[in-house]
C-alpha cells in the first residue's frame, strides 16, 4: 500500500460506514466510477461486514448483486444462476399484478355495465316457478311495430276527431304543464294558443274526455 | 442522534452508521442515471436486505427472489426518493412491502418472525442458500468465514473491539469513541486498519 492510497482506503472504510461527510463521499462517489481497484476493496469490506454479522451470502457472496446487475442490463433470465419453473412461476404473479389489476377491473365494469342495459331494455318479472315472464301487455319481437305517429291526422280524422284533438292535446299540455318549471310552461301554452288559436277557448277549459289519469 | 431516534419504532429499519452522507452522495447518482452508483448501494445492503426478506419468505431461493425484485423497485423508484428519511430505511420499507406483496400474491399470509442469527437453527437459514450452488462454491464460502474468523482473531485487541462494535453492534464511530473512551479519530482509523488486516488475507482468496 503506498502512502497516496492509503487515505483513500481509510475513506473508503469510512463510506462504507456512513461516516463521511457529504463532501467526501460526493468525491469519493465520482471516483469510485473510474477506479475499479477501489471498488473491488469496498466490496471486500461490505464481504467483511456480512461474514462477521453471520450474513454472508453462501455459496456465492455476491450472487445477488450479480442478478441484479443482470435483471438491470435486460440480461434474459436463463443467463441467471439456474431458477427452478415453479419458482418462476410462483414469482410471476408478483410481476403480472400491475397488469391483471387494471385488467380485471376493466372486465368487471363492463360487465355491470352490459347486466344494467339489458336490465335497463327488458323490465321482466319472474314467476312463481322461477322462471322470468315479460310484464303483461309487453309486446313480443313478432308484434313489435312502428309506433303511431302524434301528428294530428289532417285528412283522415272525422269532424269530430278533428275538434276533439286540439282540445286534447291542450288538456294533455295543460295537465303535465302543471308539474314542468314556471318558464317551460310559459312557452309550451304560446306555442299552442299560437297554432290553435282559432279553436281555442277563450278561458281554460274545464279538462274533459282525458283517457289518462291526471299526474298526480 | 436525531435520525436514530426516529427509527427507534422498527429497530430493523435504523440505518447503522452516522450521517447518511453517504448514501446520500450515491442515491443522488442514481437519479442522475449512474447504474455504477447504484451498484454500490446493492453491495452494501443486499446482505442486509436479504436477512430481512427471510424474515417473511423463509424459502432462501423465494427469498432471493424477492430480494432482487425489491431492489429493482428501489432502482425504479430512485427518481422519486426525496430524502424525507434515510436511504436505507426508505428501501427497508420497500423490501418489507416487496415480501408482504409477494406472499399475498402467492396465496400466503404475511407472518413476521425475528431473525436471531444466535439461534442455531435460524443460522440455518442463510447457510439453506448452499443449496444454490456448486460444492466449489460452497467450499469458498466456507473459506472465506474461515479467513475472516482467524484474521478477527489475530487482531490486536482495540482493532477487533473497535470493527466489532461496528459490525455487530451497529455503533456509529462516535458511540464506539464514547465506549471506549477514544477520539472519534481514533476510531475510525482503527476500524481502517482491522479491515486492512482481514482485507490482506481475504484479497487472495477472492481474486
Amino acid at each position: 500500500m503506498t502512502a497516496m492510497t492509503e487515505p483513500v482506503h481509510d475513506q473508503l472504510s469510512a463510506f462504507i460506514d456512513d461516516e463521511l461527510s457529504e463532501e467526501e463521499s460526493a468525491f469519493l462517489v465520482r471516483r469510485l466510477e473510474r477506479d475499479t481497484a477501489a471498488r473491488e476493496r469496498l466490496i471486500r469490506y461490505s464481504i467483511i461486514g456480512a461474514a462477521l454479522r453471520g450474513e454472508l451470502l453462501q455459496p456465492d457472496p455476491l450472487i445477488l448483486r450479480r442478478r441484479i446487475q443482470a435483471a438491470l442490463d435486460g440480461a434474459p433470465k436463463a443467463a441467471l444462476p439456474a431458477q427452478p419453473a415453479a419458482r418462476a412461476a410462483r414469482l410471476a404473479p408478483l410481476r403480472n399484478r400491475r397488469l391483471v389489476r387494471p385488467l380485471a377491473g376493466a372486465g368487471i365494469a363492463a360487465t355491470v355495465a352490459v347486466a344494467a342495459i339489458g336490465l335497463l331494455r327488458y323490465t321482466g318479472d319472474t314467476g312463481a316457478d322461477g322462471t322470468v315472464t315479460a310484464p303483461a301487455g309487453a309486446l313480443t319481437a313478432s308484434q313489435w311495430r312502428e309506433p303511431e305517429s302524434y301528428v294530428v291526422p289532417a285528412q283522415d280524422a272525422t269532424p269530430r276527431e278533428r275538434r276533439e284533438l286540439p282540445i286534447r292535446l291542450t288538456n294533455y299540455l295543460v295537465q303535465h304543464g302543471q308539474y314542468a318549471s314556471h318558464l317551460n310552461r310559459t312557452a309550451v301554452h304560446s306555442n299552442v294558443i299560437s297554432v290553435n288559436h282559432t279553436e281555442m277557448p277563450a278561458a281554460p277549459e274545464p279538462v274533459i274526455d282525458l283517457e289518462e289519469e291526471p299526474v298526480q | 442522534m436525531g435520525s436514530t431516534k426516529k427509527h427507534l419504532a422498527d429497530p430493523g429499519a435504523r440505518p447503522q452508521g452516522g450521517s447518511g452522507s453517504s448514501d446520500l452522495a450515491l442515491i443522488k447518482r442514481v437519479q442522475q442515471g449512474d447504474r455504477s452508483a447504484f451498484d454500490l448501494l446493492v453491495i452494501k445492503y443486499q446482505h442486509k436486505i436479504l436477512k430481512l426478506v427471510m424474515r417473511y419468505v423463509r424459502d432462501p431461493s423465494e427469498a432471493l427472489d424477492v430480494t432482487q425484485e425489491a431492489f429493482l423497485k428501489a432502482y425504479r423508484a430512485a427518481p422519486s426518493f426525496r430524502g424525507d428519511s434515510a436511504f436505507y430505511t426508505w428501501l427497508y420499507r420497500i423490501a418489507i412491502n416487496t415480501a408482504k406483496n409477494y406472499l399475498v400474491a402467492a396465496g400466503r399470509r404475511p407472518s413476521h418472525f425475528n431473525l436471531d442469527l444466535q439461534d442455531p437453527e435460524q443460522q440455518d437459514l442463510l447457510s439453506d442458500l448452499r443449496e444454490l450452488d456448486t460444492p466449489e462454491g460452497i467450499a469458498q464460502s466456507d473459506d472465506i468465514r474461515e479467513v475472516i474468523t482467524k484474521a478477527i482473531a489475530d487482531l490486536p485487541e482495540e482493532l477487533r473491539t473497535a470493527i466489532l462494535l461496528r459490525e455487530i453492534e451497529g455503533m456509529s464511530y462516535e458511540e464506539i469513541a464514547q465506549t471506549m473512551e477514544c477520539p472519534v479519530g481514533t476510531v475510525r482509523s482503527r476500524i481502517f486498519r482491522a479491515r486492512e488486516a482481514i482485507d490482506k488475507r481475504l484479497g487472495p482468496l477472492l481474486q
